[in-house]
């Protein structure tokens, strides 16, 4: 057999039950390895294609990485359905389940931790974007003079950075009351237009980590406040839930992510 | 639920979130064969430069074939 590598997709608590599993990277069989306490979620994978090597010279390739990381997310995201899951962040590779079970032993203190941060609860995920354009300039057109031209210019300027403040204090406003309702959250920085492939500019990119007893209350404020934001030119889009992400790990973990 | 509203349930997650997420969330436990900091950092910075067009790879990878 080919040499393999393991791949560890995330952490739980051990004898959890987990359900069968979808396919994980590269069409692998994914399955549950206990290690005392914990378990990890795992599979093996071809070092040749999977291996360290293959990651530092692929990682920067999409065409490798989105499969690779949508496998990822599938699997987690599969288990967190059911019970409370530490994901791990890419790339996730261990030689063997043995030193594996070793990291697990002497980081279980830390990922006891982080399972208990997130027991009984969910991450959703918040976006809102501007659908309205920025009022167009006027420019001072149609003045007569340079003095008008100006004066007009500058009238213009202002209330364009008062409507920008305005619109910023009701997206902070959107973002404290979802936060209200959820044990966690924070704000990540907006996806850039070209990334999202959007063309309208996003101005809140928010994490909630919303227990289940809240879970109906946040949904039903999201799709309230998604409502009362139309007319003014704000879309609201809520997805998930997603496997806990933004809530375990380091905190600077979850605001240094990947876009510039 | 509210029209303004959209949540997915079966469609395909966003890679750009996909990637923002398994890349830049989730905890790191150090293994044996991880690569080391100065390669992560690479990965970080790689992903930086090709990120843009994120949206017409992903077109292109459910186009073609997946890499085995």
């Amino acid at each position: 057999m080919d040499e393999t590598i393991v791949h560890a997709y995330g952490v739980v608590t051990a004898n959890e039950p987990l359900g069968r599993f979808p396919p994980g990277i590269a069409d692998t069989r994914v399955w549950v390895f206990d290690a005392e306490r914990l378990a990890a979620i795992v599979s093996l994978l071809p070092v040749e294609g999977f291996g360290a090597r293959e990651w530092e010279q692929n990682a920067e390739n999409l065409r490798w990485l989105a499969p690779v990381a949508r496998r990822h997310h599938e699997v987690l995201q599969h288990a967190s359905a059911n019970v409370a899951v530490v994901p791990l962040r890419l790339p996730s590779l261990y030689g063997s389940v043995e030193s594996l079970a070793d990291t697990l032993r002497s980081a279980s203190d830390r990922l006891e931790h982080e399972l208990y941060r997130i027991q009984g609860k969910r991450e959703w995920a918040v976006k809102v974007y501007r659908t309205a354009k920025e009022e167009s300039s006027t420019g001072g057109a149609g003045s007569t003079t340079g003095r008008d031209y100006l004066l007009a210019r500058s009238r213009d300027l202002s209330s364009r950075s008062k409507a920008r403040e305005q619109l910023q204090n009701q997206v902070r406003e959107i973002h404290d009351a979802l936060g209200d309702v959820s044990a966690e959250h924070l704000r990540s920085r907006p996806q850039d237009a070209a990334l999202s492939g959007r063309k309208e500019q996003m101005l809140l990119n928010g994490a909630y980590l919303v227990s289940h007893a809240d879970e109906v209350r946040f949904l039903g404020l999201a799709a309230e406040i998604a409502d009362s934001s139309l007319p003014s030119g704000l879309l609201v889009e809520v997805s998930g839930p997603w496997p806990a992400y933004n809530f375990t790990g380091e905190a600077e973990a979850t605001t240094t992510a990947v876009i510039r | 639920m509210s029209n303004a509203m959209e949540s997915w349930s079966n469609e395909q997650v966003a890679l750009v979130d996909l990637i923002d997420r398994v890349i830049g969330g989730g905890v790191v436990i150090a293994g044996d064969v991880v690569i080391g900091v100065a390669g992560v950092d690479l990965v970080y910075l790689g992903l930086q430069l090709v990120l843009a067009p994120a949206h017409e790879v992903e077109q292109s990878v459910a186009a073609g074939r997946r890499p085995a």
